[in-house]
């Protein structure tokens, strides 16, 4: 099972989609029906997903090799999508209030609708994928792993590191998050980004640590 | 196209001649009160009617009840809601809510404009004077409970009461000007000359009263003359069956639509029945009445044009639901609401349907003048104008597909970049298919994402 409740969050999450376009699609409202036929599709849609990341299996710990040992295991904070979930709110609210209390041209509620969904199915996105992605630095390699359908697992070799870099979206740098860029100088292959870490720099300067000890 | 296969049958309803405009009128194209004159004629020879384009102006929250029509004066429409007490100004050109004013807790209708003064009575009783532009209530007369008004003109009105009577006052005077004692319950007067007619339903107490179904009512229907000056009776008339609709008195002929199928003929000066014509259902809505013809809506689904002078029938138009929505004439053409939801207008010239229009429930009021139609339905209240207009978007079948209602319940057109209907980008119009795009990228998006992550 994923870390957290991404089911019950998402289905929270998806009650003002489907409360709204149930009042609109099956209620007596002066919108038309079809209307509610999106949200309705779109709130079903995040609680079906919220909840097969909710039950699909998170990654197995992988299976270390001999003397070999893991220094440490992080998973990626959900504060970045939490962040984006909320400042999507006030532009959904926006958007329903221009679209049903006003009669502006529909390029304003659509501006605000457009940009709040944005913000909020990246949000959803990013909390669903971080619900099922585990970080671990072992003595001898870096690993990501996650899982959604099937598992996927990259790696990079200590002694291949030729690179740690550590980068913060401006959303990120607000709630004190981090990514972490492990390059192997093998090319794009060979890169593991650590996303969505608290104490970034503390978790890069611990793989630094790692490479200066191997070396 | 027919929505109803509505068909003229018979002779075409033509008519000649005109009638005289009241004299409370208040511009070249208005319907300063309910029935359009005194008499309850509906009837504006010089009208300015809606034949073709019929489009969608605004369509507001605002159910109309039995038996009343709107007003129309200086461009202005007043509406009311039969749900909220409330009475509502309209501008006819751009749709927009001028004023609104919850007056009461009960039914408000807006009876007459005379000069810049709206006058609304209350079912409750009261009778309400309202200040045309503000929609302030300047004063309010205390008549008795009662069901709508009549009015002669010159500030002189008439109050059917539910305890059997009808009072009579002058402007807001306080003092009644006299008292008729009657029997029943009455319905708004028509006044013709120096008398006013009245019909009422006896034997029924004011909470039993059933407008929708008057036949289930233990009462019976009396029809009055009642002198103008002293509010003496003159004649009296008894039927066994009920008329829950306004009477209509022309050239010496007064007209009592009643429930039981019945429409009928008397002498204004006596009280002498003329002649009865019978419908197949209930007269259930007030009659129209021009130089030649009464056009009288049934419960049969049959709008009739029947000969003053003989009472025969010389024309039916078939809808086949109830007409309810009474009939108005302007000029040639002709008004009428039904309860399948449509209002259709026809040529009295050559009996062709004009233009319909489709609303969302069955219609109980109308109104006509300005080439704009007011269309009350028990749920709405629309102002139908023609498409070269300003704000436009309806269909002649049903209103605007790109119509949209505010908070307040009033609904405007809206278009993607501004509300003018031609503007740029103007296939943006449709929100429906704006939200299944954001939404569908939106999901696609996500998706998209997640299977990259997972390869």
């Amino acid at each position: 099972m994923a870390r957290g409740l991404p089911g019950v969050w998402s289905t929270v999450l998806s009650i003002p989609f489907l409360a709204s376009g149930a009042i609109i699609y099956f209620g007596d409202t002066p919108s038309p029906e079809l209307l509610g036929a999106p949200l309705l599709v779109f709130g079903a849609f995040v609680v079906a997903m919220g909840w097969y990341v909710h039950l699909v299996a998170a990654p197995p710990e992988p299976r270390l090799r001999d003397e070999e040992e893991i220094i440490d295991t992080r998973h990626p904070t959900q504060k970045a999508p939490l962040a984006k979930v909320g400042l999507s709110l006030p532009f959904l609210f926006a958007a329903g209030f221009l679209m049903f209390f006003t009669t502006q041209p529909y390029v304003y509620p659509m501006g605000a609708f457009v940009v709040g969904l944005y913000l909020l199915s990246t949000g959803i996105l990013t909390y669903w994928t971080n619900s099922l992605t585990t970080y671990y630095i072992t003595t001898e390699r870096v690993i990501n792993s996650f899982r959604l359908l099937s598992l996927v697992r990259k790696e990079v070799p200590m002694e291949k590191i030729r690179a740690v870099r550590e980068s913060k979206s401006p959303i990120e740098s607000l709630v004190g998050v981090g990514n972490i860029r492990v390059a192997s100088g093998g090319g794009a292959g060979l890169e593991i980004v650590i996303r969505n870490v608290n104490d970034a720099t503390a978790f890069a300067d611990e793989l630094r640590g790692t490479l200066k000890s191997d070396g | 196209m027919l929505r109803s296969g509505a068909v003229l049958t018979g002779g075409s309803l033509a008519l000649g001649g005109t009638a005289v405009r009241p004299a409370s009128a208040v511009g070249e194209d208005s319907w300063p009160m309910q029935r359009f004159d005194p008499g309850n004629t509906a009837y504006d020879p010089d009208g300015t009617a809606l034949k073709s384009d019929a489009t969608v102006r605004t369509a507001m929250t605002a159910p109309a009840g039995f038996g009343n029509d709107y007003l129309l004066a200086d461009g202005t429409a007043y509406v009311y809601d039969a749900d909220e007490g409330s009475v509502i100004a309209i501008d006819l050109v751009t749709g927009d809510s001028l004023w609104t004013n919850e007056i009461a807790d009960q039914q408000v209708v807006p009876e007459l404009v005379e000069t810049d003064l709206l006058v609304c009575r209350s079912v409750d009783g009261p009778t309400y004077v309202l200040n045309r532009d503000t929609g302030e209530v300047t004063a309010e007369l205390a008549t008795p409970r009662g069901f709508h008004l009549g009015y002669a003109g010159g500030a002189e009105w008439f109050a059917p009461t539910v305890d059997g009577r009808v009072v009579a006052g002058r402007a807001t005077a306080e003092e009644f000007r006299w008292t008729a004692d009657i029997e029943g319950i009455g319905f708004r007067p028509a006044v013709d000359g120096d008398r006013i007619y009245v019909a009422t339903v006896a034997g029924v107490a004011p909470e039993d009263v059933n407008l929708e179904s008057p036949n289930e009512m233990d009462a019976s229907g009396r029809l009055y003359a009642i002198d103008r000056s002293d509010g003496s009776v003159v004649w009296e008339v008894t039927h066994d069956g009920v008329g829950v609709r306004p009477v209509a008195v022309a050239d010496g002929q007064v007209y009592w639509p009643r429930a039981d199928g019945t429409l009928a003929a008397y002498d204004a000066e006596t009280g002498d029945e003329q002649w009865t014509f019978t419908g197949k259902g209930g007269f259930n809505a007030a009659v129209a009445v021009t130089d030649n013809a009464v056009l009288a809506g049934n419960d049969d689904g049959r709008l009739y044009g029947i000969d003053r002078e003989s009472g025969d029938q010389f024309a039916q138009a078939g809808i086949g639901e109830r007409v309810r929505g009474a009939p108005v004439v302007l000029g040639r053409t002709m008004f009428f609401g039904t309860d399948d939801d449509a209002v259709y207008a026809y040529s009295l010239d050559d009996g062709e349907v004009l233009w319909e229009f489709e609303t969302d429930a069955p219609v109980r009021s109308l109104t006509a003048g300005d080439e704009h139609v007011v269309v009350g339905s028990t749920e709405r209240c629309y102002v139908i104008g023609p498409s070269s207009g300003v704000s436009t978007g309806g269909t002649e079948d049903g209103g605007g597909s790109d119509a949209t209602e505010t908070g307040d319940g009033e609904e405007t057109n809206r278009g993607f970049l501004t509300n003018d209907p031609d503007s740029e980008l103007s296939f943006l119009d449709d929100p429906v298919t704006l939200t299944w795009a954001g939404i569908a990228v939106s999901i696609v998006g996500i998706v998209m994402q997640l299977i990259g992550e997972q390869t």
